[in-house]
């Protein structure tokens, strides 16, 4: 079985008609992932699990659901990466993306285990292009809302950069942009690697993901602004709407919401060409085709903007997914089972027949996708290292608040910074090293970092009753409480999540 | 006179973190990244009302908060 394996990032789940969980005041566009949708298993109940973006590609790809132990970072030396696995299998591994994380400070290994490697360059602080001195002023007022970043600093993660790449972009020729490049190479690749018996293709599409500047005509689709209106910013700041850098106006949110909508139009309409090469190849029939996100982007919802330091509500922790098996009597079905992102790794390895019998913290969908089982998992947990630690039974979300005033542990090979994960790592010098992970004997340093809380309550919410989030159950539903309370310390018991954490979360210590 | 002081978990020792905590005169927000990678790297740095302060050190910057008061 080949496998074709699609992330979209930060496609906002309700902006799909697919999943109407919430109002949107557009008709957004998306005719392709609609006649996806109707051929493959829709997953109702799906959840991210270690966010954001770098810690999600691990949970994909090596089933480790890392934020209980250490941020963002690396793939560690006791993984087992997807992508290795297959072609230890003689399973030919190809990875297509324009996401410049993987090829940034404090992410290496997840691009060097494929055959081969396609990059997109340009997208967001990709650092690709330093001419023209001066990055065109009509994208580099729209790309920061407040103080910008010195336009000819050499500093890390100038914004500038982004406008520097773009430069040569035509605004109406949308051929250039990011997401009609990454499928375009991908349909191509398709057509032209035929002739293998067996191969896995990961597709890693930074769009939808923010800087949200896109061409005509989805500049244009649902606003009526002019969107190269310099005083719309369309790469906000992540923080509340109504204070500090990330104020926007009202204004302002509506044009970023048009042109996050835009994008996920051009998006669609660009992944329509892989499903045009699948069709015109056959590759349908011994082909699964998965298609999810690693998050949401907060718009407005709750009063944020992007991926702050806020709960984490359903926009961003509810992602899409939908699984297309050639094989599956479930194909066109939704599936309402609670599933994890976390899953999609030992899922993978299910799908091309690898013999691998530790998953770590993965449980492959094959059962559901086969009809033998609709139970597939009491519990989904969710969340940022170091922060607040959230599960779902699938009928609420509880978040649960940890104690700042104690730190967490970070446990890494690596001196991974917690915090600053773009820039270069400094030396942890209070580290201490040892075996205290519970899926390795391998020695890791071990090093405390301030913990971050996201609130300071306990937040729950029935959202099949709620699915905006609005009603916090928290004082009026202490059972329930309880029961969410009880589902947490279960999960973190199963998973052998570290003593701090229980210490940290204000949790009776862990069951020894 | 300040509105609203916002800093990086990252760029903050703990004694800093600390004095923005007891900080009772002006609203004070901690961030896990304000995305200001660059200048957290290079340096001590708060975000007061939007825009971006940077100093030799922290004790330096909210010495020049009190003088705004």
């Amino acid at each position: 079985m080949n496998v074709l394996f699609v992330s979209i990032d930060s496609l906002t789940r309700h902006f799909l008609d697919v999943y109407p969980d919430r109002d949107v005041e557009f008709d957004v566009e998306t005719e392709n992932i609609d006649r996806f949708a109707e051929r493959a298993t829709v997953f109702d109940t799906h959840y991210a699990g270690s966010l954001p973006c770098m810690p999600a590609r691990r949970e994909w790809l090596t089933g480790t659901q890392e934020f209980l132990w250490r941020p963002w970072g690396p793939i560690e030396p006791f993984d087992d990466p997807l992508p290795r696995l297959a072609r230890e299998d003689g399973v030919l591994t190809q990875l297509i993306t324009d996401h410049f994380h993987y090829f940034q400070h404090g992410s290496h290994g997840y691009y060097e285990d494929f055959n081969g490697f396609e990059f997109v360059r340009g997208h967001e602080y990709d650092a690709w292009q330093t001419a023209p001195q001066d990055p065109p002023e009509e994208v580099y007022q729209q790309i920061t809302n407040v103080s910008a970043d010195d336009p000819r600093g050499t500093g890390y993660l100038n914004r500038s950069q982004y406008a520097r790449n773009v430069a040569d972009k035509e605004a109406t020729d949308e051929t250039e942009f990011f997401a009609p490049q990454v499928f375009s190479k991908t349909a191509d690749w398709l057509r032209r690697n035929q002739d293998w018996d067996e191969w896995f293709c990961y597709v890693d599409s930074f769009d939808v993901h923010e800087p949200f500047h896109v061409p005509e005509p989805y500049a244009s689709l649902y606003t009526d602004e002019d969107p190269r209106d310099p005083e719309l910013v369309n790469w906000p700041f992540y923080g509340r709407v109504d204070e500090g850098q990330s104020e926007l106006t009202e204004r302002q949110v509506d044009f970023v919401r048009s042109q996050f909508a835009g994008k996920v139009t051009m998006v669609d309409r660009w992944f329509g060409r892989v499903l045009d090469a699948l069709d015109e190849t056959g590759a349908w029939e011994d082909t699964a085709v998965v298609v999810t996100s690693d998050h949401g982007h907060y718009l407005g919802e709750h009063g944020w903007v992007g991926k702050p330091g806020a709960p984490l509500y359903d926009v961003l922790a509810r992602t899409p997914l939908f699984i297309w098996h050639p094989d599956s009597p479930r194909r066109g079905e939704r599936v309402d089972s609670l599933t994890s992102a976390v899953d999609l790794y030992a899922t993978i390895i299910d799908f091309l027949g690898l013999e691998v019998t530790r998953t770590r913290h993965s449980r492959s969908l094959l059962p559901v996708l086969e009809g033998r089982s609709d139970d597939h998992r009491d519990w989904a947990l969710y969340g940022y290292w170091g922060s607040s630690v959230n599960v779902t039974d699938g009928q609420y979300t509880y978040m649960h608040p940890c104690d700042e005033s104690v730190d967490a542990y970070c446990h890494s090979t690596e001196m991974m910074s917690a915090y600053g994960w773009f820039t270069p790592r400094e030396p942890q010098r209070d580290a201490e090293s040892g075996a205290y992970l519970p899926y390795t004997d391998s020695p890791v340093w071990r090093y405390e970092a301030p913990s971050n809380p996201r609130h300071v309550e306990p937040l729950l919410f029935d959202v099949t009753e709620d699915p905006e989030q609005q009603r916090n159950l928290v004082d009026e539903d202490g059972e329930a409480v309880r029961e969410m309370q009880r589902l947490l310390r279960e999960a973190l018991t199963d998973l052998e999540a570290p003593e701090k954490e229980f210490e940290r979360l204000e949790l009776a210590p862990r069951p020894s | 006179m300040v509105g609203h002081v916002e800093y990086c978990l990252d760029n903050v020792d703990s004694a800093t973190r600390r004095r923005l905590g007891g900080l009772d005169e002006v609203p004070v927000t901690e961030q896990r990244c304000l995305q200001r990678c660059g200048d957290c790297y290079s340096g001590p740095f708060l975000v007061v009302d939007g825009e971006l302060r940077t100093a030799e050190t922290h004790g330096a910057l909210l010495n020049a908060l009190r003088e705004d008061e």
